[in-house]
């Protein structure tokens, strides 16, 4: 999951701080832990993203041992292939926590009266 | 008097217990009923599948924690579709007060036309608009129903009426079950003010204060029953989020109400040998299928604030099309976004300029619901008119939002980028795979539905089983067709006559 999130929410440069993704992943495995049956759902989205990826970019290289910028590069060929679905099912997930974070959603103008009220990170 | 909230996963061991009436499930179906009957004296049980949770727990919690506590699997529950019909994404509440406290709080009653389509082609025709007036009364009194103020509407929602208008149309004002409310826009993941009178706020104050005895934690696997009546049910108790079963449990009543939810009291009723015999049992899903439209401003427009749901259009419900006000959590627009990368970064920083609108289908049906290897698996397949309807929503929202002044709109179809006004007249949606649509659904209804034969529905006019005498249904399964409106006035009214009924009538 991490290994997506990276690429998802790099600039470019390279991934958000290290402290920030811990918090993500730390939350997506708690949220993954509570939603019963659909676990397995997210799980083999995940698995079938990074099982697809090497297809899709025909490198044959996984996303695990790809670079930020060519993950990146990756992942934008997915969204343009036909498992365009796979990613969004995990970028879906991976961005509504990640926008949750205080510092993250200040950084795209989201200031959510109520919503960042509760919200800590 | 006064009832009682028990924690099933606190429990050990088993637990038996007597009453006049179980209810099972306290969404808006079985908290009113169990409400109601407590009021009239009678010894009520609600048992939860979920946990409870009170306003001031889930008002704490940021969306996604709302989503993996309070919402059915993480709002990631399915109707597959089938044949060319898109992918489904249902969602339901599991905590108590159910979906009633995940919805915007929009209230409509059962529209005229509806009830006299029911009672000329079903057969039902003791609900008409009067007969059901007092119900409609009741409940729109018990949960404060009033009018959004046009003050409340958020600049996403004044940016569709502006285009509306440019269109030829207004929108008008939604009716909510609000009071005090402050427009804070995030009342699908439980109102953090208490402002928002789902039953668990409105019902079940009263139905405890009238002695009702809530058990949250307990899942129910069937209906019991001795010489052709229904005498009680038996389940497990479960502990935490692995739901790990820690007892037995074991509830005797006189009369027993299932209000589990079209996709859950089909299950239950199969289970307990009951209402397979019309073969309607888990059939007729409707499920109001939703698209989202978001689009793109100059101006900046931080969306989320104000009423999440204010206003409505029925300007093309001949089309069988409603259009509903909305918003989602920013994280959930920027994900909708294609990019990854810098690219998805710079259009995320867009999502304080991006408007969202939403339009339903008043649909024909053509869901099922039947248990797979012992979980509940759904199907939908589309009817052909509703199929061409898709397209047509996606269109007349987008022209909308372009003639409000949207610079591009983002429709909800897979893989398909940002649309410029030029580029939506020459795009072919008709053509579009029905499984690249993004369709969504929190309005499951029919899957028990009531009918005026035992050849062609489940549950009798009072909401009786046609094959378990004492066996109640009460919940979204029971109306019998889409309603083209949000539908919980529609299950509580319903609930409150089949409560009514059931009061009046003496225990055999």
């Amino acid at each position: 999951m991490r290994v997506v999130a990276e690429a998802v929410f790099s600039d470019g440069e390279g991934p958000p701080d290290a402290d920030r993704m811990d918090w993500l992943i730390r939350d997506v495995d708690d949220f993954l832990e509570h939603i019963g049956d659909s676990r397995r759902s997210v799980i083999g989205a995940l698995f079938g993203l990074h099982a697809v990826t090497p297809v899709v970019t025909r490198s044959g290289q996984s996303l695990a041992r790809m670079s930020i910028p060519e993950r990146i590069e990756a992942l934008t060929k997915v969204e343009e292939s036909f498992a365009s679905g796979l990613l969004l099912a995990v970028k879906a997930l991976l961005c509504i926590i990640y926008y949750e974070h205080p510092d993250a959603g200040r950084e795209i103008g989201f200031d959510a009266g109520c919503l960042t009220e509760v919200a800590g990170s | 008097m006064s009832g009682s909230i028990t924690q099933g996963g606190t429990l050990d061991g088993d637990l038996e217990l007597d009453c006049d009436v179980v209810v099972v499930g306290s969404g808006a179906g079985g908290m009113v009923v169990a409400a109601e009957l407590a009021e009239a004296g009678h010894d009520v049980v609600i048992l939860e599948e979920g946990r409870h949770y009170t306003p001031e727990e889930y008002g704490a919690m940021r969306p996604s924690e709302s989503m993996r506590h309070l919402w059915r699997d993480g709002a990631l529950t399915f109707a597959v579709g089938m044949d060319d019909s898109p992918m489904i994404n249902v969602t339901m509440g599991r905590a108590v007060g159910g979906s009633s406290v995940l919805t915007g709080g929009v209230c409509f009653r059962t529209p005229g036309y509806i009830l006299d389509d029911w009672a000329k082609r079903l057969g039902l025709s003791d609900l008409t608009e009067a007969s059901m007036d007092p119900c409609f009364t009741a409940v729109e009194k018990s949960v404060h129903v009033e009018e959004v103020p046009v003050s409340m509407r958020s600049k996403s929602t004044l940016m569709f009426a502006r285009g509306a208008e440019q269109q030829g149309f207004k929108l008008k004002p939604l009716r909510r079950n609000t009071k005090n409310c402050n427009g804070c826009g995030r009342c699908n993941f439980g109102c953090p003010h208490g402002a928002k009178l789902s039953v668990d706020a409105a019902y079940l104050p009263r139905a405890l204060a009238a002695g009702a005895r809530l058990y949250s934690e307990c899942f129910v696997d069937r209906v019991t029953s001795d010489g052709g009546r229904a005498t009680g049910v038996v389940g497990r108790l479960t502990r935490g989020s692995s739901r790990r079963k820690t007892g037995r449990l074991t509830v005797r009543a006189r009369r027993v109400v299932v209000a589990a939810g079209s996709y859950f009291s089909p299950g239950i009723l199969a289970r307990s040998g009951v209402g397979k015999q019309s073969g309607q049992l888990g059939r007729n899903m409707t499920l109001h299928p939703g698209f989202r439209m978001m689009a793109r401003f100059d101006e900046r427009l931080d969306g989320w604030k104000g009423a999440l749901q204010s206003a409505y259009s029925d300007e093309y419900e001949k089309d069988h099309i409603t259009m509903v006000g909305l918003f989602i959590p920013p994280g959930v627009i920027a994900a909708t976004m294609k990019g990854v990368g810098p690219k998805h970064l710079a259009k995320a920083r867009g999502v304080p300029h991006v408007a969202v609108f939403g339009g339903m289908i008043h649909d024909e049906g053509g869901g099922t619901v039947r248990n797979v290897l012992g979980r509940t698996f759904a199907t939908y397949k589309m009817h052909p008119r509703d199929r061409a309807t898709m397209p047509k929503v996606v269109r007349i929202m987008a022209e909308t939002f372009f003639a409000g002044g949207a610079k591009e709109v983002y429709l909800p179809i897979l893989g398909l980028d940002a649309v410029t006004p030029d580029s939506l007249r020459t795009l072919d949606l008709d053509h579009i795979p029905a499984k690249r649509y993004e369709c969504s659904s929190q309005h499951p209804l029919g899957t028990c539905r009531m009918g005026s034969t035992a050849a062609h529905s489940v549950v009798d006019p009072s909401g009786e089983s046609w094959e378990l005498s004492g066996l109640f249904v009460a919940d979204g399964s029971i109306v019998p067709t889409s309603l083209g409106v949000n539908p919980q006035v529609t299950i509580m009214s319903m609930a409150t006559r089949i409560a009514w009924k059931m009061r009046d009538r003496p225990y055999d």
